[in-house]
Formats: structure tokens, C-alpha cells, sequence
């Protein structure tokens, strides 16, 4: 559905996105992870048309961009990370102008608006929204024309704990629809839960690019601490299983302290990203 | 270039919800109507209404030549039955003979203007009485007629003297100081005045601060995302934006001069000046991202243009660039317009086949296509 091949984006002489390749399926969410100015948002908007590539190629649905973008317009949807909605307009029409750009039966707006249990705040004005509402109602705003791919720019920034489950399943649902969701976030916990790929980026170069599972099995670190009391003391000291040496200085430590404690430590996806992308900063 | 009316319709609505929303850009509108209203309420409009005043009337009015050129024959071709005019040669006729009810126009041989350093056509207006007022039926006739007859707003050297002097020396002095040719037009230049404010505001001021809001929001990215097109959204601006410019103006001229309305001179001028004030607010619109700069740009461009024409008016090196400004053309055709307000289609017609007219159109039209392109390349991309 998205096939990127050596897109290079430059800006003068400083390279934002350099040699980018990759692909993602139809019935998706390809999370697309990196540190602050890694090139993210910057691949998006030449994704969306916005920006126009210094080199290489991007297709979506098997049209070329920026070329064929009319064709491209009506199948996508974007979530940006700002607000852009007419402030001094409700929900409602907010809500209405897309659905009109987009020829929808008007209950679409209702529906997203119920969808995003926005429906009792659907005729104040958005200056009267909060930032979580006003998230919600851009992704409102994106899911009414029912979109081949939606782009989300950290779609669960600023929500509160409820209102992200209900996006995460909206992003659930769309998957099972056959949307292909393109998604931006910083929350690793939520790349565990409901990305089926992942491509890291570290300064405009792509770091690795595969499943959540796959990402944890290769670079999961299998750690133990344990802890002693001596002298009035706890003593912690950490254990590499992956190491020989480390594994031997357990088993001898074990033996000699029948009372040692032993805690196995939780190797998140976090620590697989920081790992990757820490390493390509050193 | 694809139009579509679902789309078009939906940006219009889109942009007239935002203008009904805006409630000082809506006062700033209707304080102008107010204005026009009051104005038109007041004595300023009875003196030259003309007809519809019980003013003064001449019984009779003569033009008094002094070449029996084209100028004099089309303005025997114009001239209109009811205001009784006489052309007479000045050879057959002496001041003495102008009788107490006549207006005279005289059509004096050019004059070199020290000042302008430039050869002016000498125009004389005498009344009879102490009222000047009684002059403006006619002149209004001949001004309209000139205007037609060169295609501009001629620059005449004017002066005005009564034919007979009163009999008290001070009133005399404080008629002949009060009175100038500008007050013979006073309630065209408010009509220009508030005409220009009203163009420019909503036709530029009001467009650069709306879309300088979406630009800056990303709204108008998140329009462009959808199927609607860069031109359909200019367009749309450019149907709401020159609504309520041409709207109001109307209004304006409803309640100052409402027989301008039936002028094609009239519309045509304010519709060209709309396109340009349109094309120069969406030029301030595409280099600027927030909404601080194209205010700051806006009221630049109006000191601009004012210094530059000024300059051109005084300074022969400033007189090129000031005659590639849209604005130089469009005021003295509004102008013309307003003081000749009962002009025939015909004669409309005949005043915008003129050069200057073309120049107005040329500009405003070319400017209107810069600035559409430029957009294109810069709104649409970062």
C-alpha cells in the first residue's frame, strides 16, 4: 500500500531523510518510530504530498507521489500532531466542511462524532475544546471518508488514559477494515500493543525495520539482579545470562548464598528503541 | 483545472461561516455604512443632488469656447435638453452679457502650470448669485462628458468666480475662500474615500488575516489534503472576499449616490479594483506564515502605494512606477464614476475602451494571475 524506495530529503546541506526504503501491507499499523528530528514527520508530509522529495521514489496504492496526488487525496487520511481545525466553527462543522469536500451522507459526521464520544460537545465551538478533544476530533475528522491509509501523527498525545484506549481501538478497528495505518508516537507501550511493524529512524537513515516480536527477540537483553544481605547491607548486582562468565559467577554465588534473592528484570520495546537508537547516536 | 460546484460551495460556506464569526471585521464594515448613511443624510447630499433637492437652479447655462475643437463638438453631442445649455464663441459674447440666472462655463486656451510644469486646459465656472451650489447640476453634466470625452478624469486648471461680485466685499472673499472645486465633488471623494477603505479590507486586509490564520493553524494543509483543489480555494475566497467588498460598497453607494448603481463604469472600475486588492492580498498571503507579518505587509503596501503615487504626482522619476500601480487607475475611474453617476451604457462602454481603463484592467488581471501562481508554488508546498 506504501512503498517507499531511497527517498533523500534534503534542506541545503542538511540531510533530514537520507536513502529511506520501505513498505507497508494493506490491514497494517506500521509504526514509525525514531527520536526527536529523525526525519519522521518530514517522510509524512512527503507521504501527503506537502513536500516534494530531493531524490528517490514514493508510491501509495501503487501511485506515484507527488505525481498522481489527486488520485492519492481521496484514499488518505492525516492525523497531524497540531490542531488545524477552525477554531471559531463547532465540531459539527468542522466536521461537515470534510465530509461535504469528501460528497459523505451527513450521518458520517454524526457517526465519527459518536465514534470519538464527541457527540454531547458536538455544537460547542472548538476554541472551547480541550486538547484531548480537539486530538480526537482531528481523528474524527480523518476516519469519515473511511480512508485506504491514514497517517498519524502521535494520535494519543495529550489524552487521557481512556481516550486512548478508545483511539487504540479505533486504529484496531481500521486495521481489521483493510486500512493501512502509518503511525508516528513516542509511546513504545503502545507500539507493543497494536503495531504489526516497525521501522526505526535515527537521523533520516533507517536503523531496522521489523515486527514488535521479531525487534524483542533479537535484541532483548536477558538480565537478572540479585540481592544479598551482608553486614546490615543489601548488596545488588546485575547478571548477564547471554554472558558465560556472568552466567558462571551466578551459579558459584547461588551455591555459596543459599539466601540470595534473584529478580529476572523486563526487557521492554522501549529498551529495544533505546538500545538501537542510542547506539546509532554513539 | 478541475471546478467543482460541491466543493466550491462547501469552501464558500466554509469561508462566509469564518466572515459571520468575525464580529470587529463585521463592525469595521457596517461603521462604514453607518457613515455613508450619515453622510447621505446630511446637507452634503442635497447640494448636489441636484433634481431632488429644493436647491438652487440655473434657468439656463452657456459654455463659452474658445476653440471650436472635438472637445466642444461631443460636448454639444451630450449635452442634455433639460439643462437649457447654449455653446457660444467667446468672440460673440462679453461678460456683460451673461444674464443674473445663467451658469458659464468657459472653455479658456491652455495654461502653462508653473508648478506641474506642464500645459493645462483652462476651465472657468461662474455662477450667478452668492451660491455656488447652483453650479453643480451642470457641471456635473460636464464633468461626466469629459470624463467620457478623454477617456480620464481630465486635469484641468479650475477656478470659479461669481459673475457678479455681491455687494458686501467680505462675503465675497469668504465665498470665493470656502468654495473650491473640490467642494463641487466633496461627496465623490467621501464616496472614493470610503469606497477604497471598503475594497481594500475586505478584498485584501480581511483575506490576509483569514488565510494568514490557516496557514498558520494548518488548515489550509488540511483542506489541500482533501480532493479540493488549490484554485477551487482561491476561487472561493475570491467569490466571498469580492462579495462582500462589491456588497458593501453597494450598500455605500445606496445610501450616498444611489443612481451610481446603474453605472456599468462604476461596477466595472470597482470590480477591477476588487481583483487587484484581491491579488495583493493573496500575494501578502503566500510569503507569510503567521498572522503578524501580513498585517504589517498589508498596511507597508498601503503606505507604499500612497508615498509612490505621490511622488509620481511631484517627481517625473516616480511617475513610471506609479503608473504600474493598478491603484493610480482604478481611484480617478472611481472617481469618474461617482461624478458622473447617470452615465449611459454607452458611454460607460466608450470611457472603458480608454487606455487608461485597459491599463487598470491589464494590471489588476496580471497581478490577479502572479498572484494565483505564486500561491500555487508557495501555499500549496512548505
Amino acid at each position: 500500500m506504501i512503498e517507499i524506495d531511497q527517498l533523500c530529503v534534503r534542506f541545503g546541506s542538511f540531510v533530514a531523510v537520507d536513502g529511506l526504503s520501505l513498505a507497508a501491507e494493506p490491514g497494517q499499523i506500521f509504526g514509525f518510530l525514531g527520536p526527536n528530528g529523525a526525519g519522521k514527520t518530514t517522510t509524512i508530509r512527503v507521504l501527503t504530498g506537502v513536500l516534494r522529495p530531493t531524490s528517490g521514489a514514493v508510491r501509495i496504492a501503487g501511485h506515484p507521489i507527488p505525481a498522481r496526488l489527486d488520485k492519492v487525496k481521496p484514499l488518505c487520511g492525516y492525523v497531524p500532531d497540531t490542531e488545524d481545525h477552525f477554531e471559531e466553527l463547532s465540531g459539527r462543522d468542522n466536521l461537515r466542511i470534510f465530509a461535504s469536500l469528501y460528497r459523505l451522507p451527513k450521518q458520517r459526521v454524526d457517526e465519527a462524532l459518536a465514534r470519538l464520544e464527541l457527540s454531547e460537545a458536538a455544537g460547542l465551538t472548538v476554541s472551547r475544546y480541550s486538547k484531548g478533544m480537539r486530538k480526537k476530533l482531528l481523528i474524527a475528522r480523518e476516519i469519515l471518508h473511511r480512508p485506504k491509509v491514514l497517517f498519524c501523527d502521535e494520535p494519543t498525545a495529550n489524552l487521557d488514559a481512556h481516550s486512548t484506549g478508545v483511539v487504540r481501538r479505533i486504529l484496531t478497528e481500521l486495521r481489521e477494515q483493510g486500512t493501512t495505518v502509518f503511525l508516528t508516537t513516542h509511546n513504545m507501550a503502545e507500539v507493543e500493543e497494536i503495531c504489526d511493524r516497525v521501522a526505526i529512524l535515527s537521523r533520516g537513515r533507517l536503523l531496522d525495520c521489523d515486527t514488535p516480536v521479531a525487534f524483542m527477540t533479537r535484541h532483548a537483553e536477558r538480565k537478572v539482579r540479585i540481592e544479598i544481605d551482608a553486614q546490615g547491607r543489601t548488596l545488588r548486582q546485575l547478571y548477564d545470562l547471554d554472558d558465560a562468565d556472568s552466567r558462571a559467577e551466578l551459579g558459584d554465588l547461588i551455591r555459596a548464598q543459599p539466601g540470595v534473592r534473584v529478580h529476572s528484570l523486563d526487557f521492554r520495546f522501549e529498551d529495544v528503541f533505546r538500545k538501537l537508537t542510542g547506539e546509532a547516536y554513539k | 483545472m478541475r471546478l467543482r460546484p460541491y466543493v466550491l460551495r462547501t469552501l464558500i460556506w466554509k469561508d462566509v461561516a469564518r466572515l459571520l464569526r468575525n464580529g470587529p471585521a463585521l463592525m469595521l464594515l457596517g461603521l462604514m455604512v453607518v457613515v455613508a448613511l450619515l453622510v447621505g443624510s446630511s446637507g452634503l447630499v442635497e447640494e448636489e443632488a441636484g433634481e431632488a433637492a429644493a436647491g438652487p437652479r440655473p434657468e439656463s447655462a452657456w459654455i463659452v469656447y474658445w476653440e471650436d475643437g472635438p472637445w466642444v463638438q461631443f460636448l454639444k453631442q451630450r449635452a442634455p435638453r433639460a439643462l437649457g445649455i447654449r455653446f457660444v464663441d467667446f468672440r460673440e459674447v462679453a461678460s456683460e452679457d451673461y444674464t443674473a440666472t445663467t451658469c458659464v462655463i468657459e472653455l479658456r486656451p491652455p495654461v502653462f502650470d508653473p508648478s506641474e510644469q506642464v500645459t493645462r486646459r483652462h476651465v472657468r465656472y461662474r455662477y450667478p448669485g452668492s451660491d455656488p451650489k447652483i453650479l453643480w447640476s451642470v457641471t456635473r453634466w460636464f464633468l461626466a462628458a469629459s470624463v467620457e470625452h478623454f477617456g480620464e478624469v481630465p486635469q484641468f486648471l479650475e477656478s470659479i468666480q461669481p459673475l457678479t461680485p455681491p455687494p458686501d466685499a467680505a462675503s465675497t472673499r469668504n465665498a470665493l475662500e470656502d468654495v473650491s472645486v473640490a467642494d463641487l465633488v466633496s461627496l465623490s471623494l467621501v464616496g472614493t474615500a470610503l469606497l477604497t477603505t471598503i475594497l481594500f479590507f475586505a478584498a485584501c486586509g480581511l483575506l490576509v488575516s483569514l488565510t494568514a490564520q490557516e496557514r498558520e493553524r494548518g488548515a489550509l494543509r488540511a483542506l489541500l489534503l482533501t480532493p479540493a483543489t488549490y484554485f477551487e480555494l482561491v476561487l472561493a475566497k475570491g467569490f466571498v472576499h469580492g462579495g462582500l467588498a462589491l456588497g458593501t460598497s453597494a450598500l455605500v453607494m445606496g445610501a450616498l449616490r444611489p443612481a451610481v448603481l446603474s453605472s456599468l463604469l462604476f461596477w466595472a472600475t470597482l470590480v477591477a479594483l476588487t481583483c487587484g486588492y484581491f491579488a495583493v492580498g493573496l500575494l501578502i498571503s503566500s510569503f507569510a506564515k503567521n498572522q503578524a507579518a501580513p498585517n504589517l505587509l498589508s498596511f507597508g503596501y498601503l503606505l507604499m502605494i500612497g508615498t509612490l503615487n505621490l511622488l509620481g504626482h511631484r517627481f517625473e522619476a516616480f511617475q513610471v512606477l506609479s503608473s504600474l500601480t493598478f491603484e493610480r487607475y482604478g481611484l480617478v475611474f472611481t472617481l469618474a464614476s461617482l461624478n458622473a453617476p447617470d452615465l449611459s451604457v454607452a458611454s460607460s462602454l466608450n470611457v472603458m475602451r480608454s487606455t487608461d481603463f485597459r491599463m487598470l484592467a491589464v494590471l489588476s488581471a496580471g497581478l490577479l494571475l502572479v498572484a494565483t501562481f505564486v500561491g500555487s508554488r508557495r501555499m500549496v508546498r512548505d
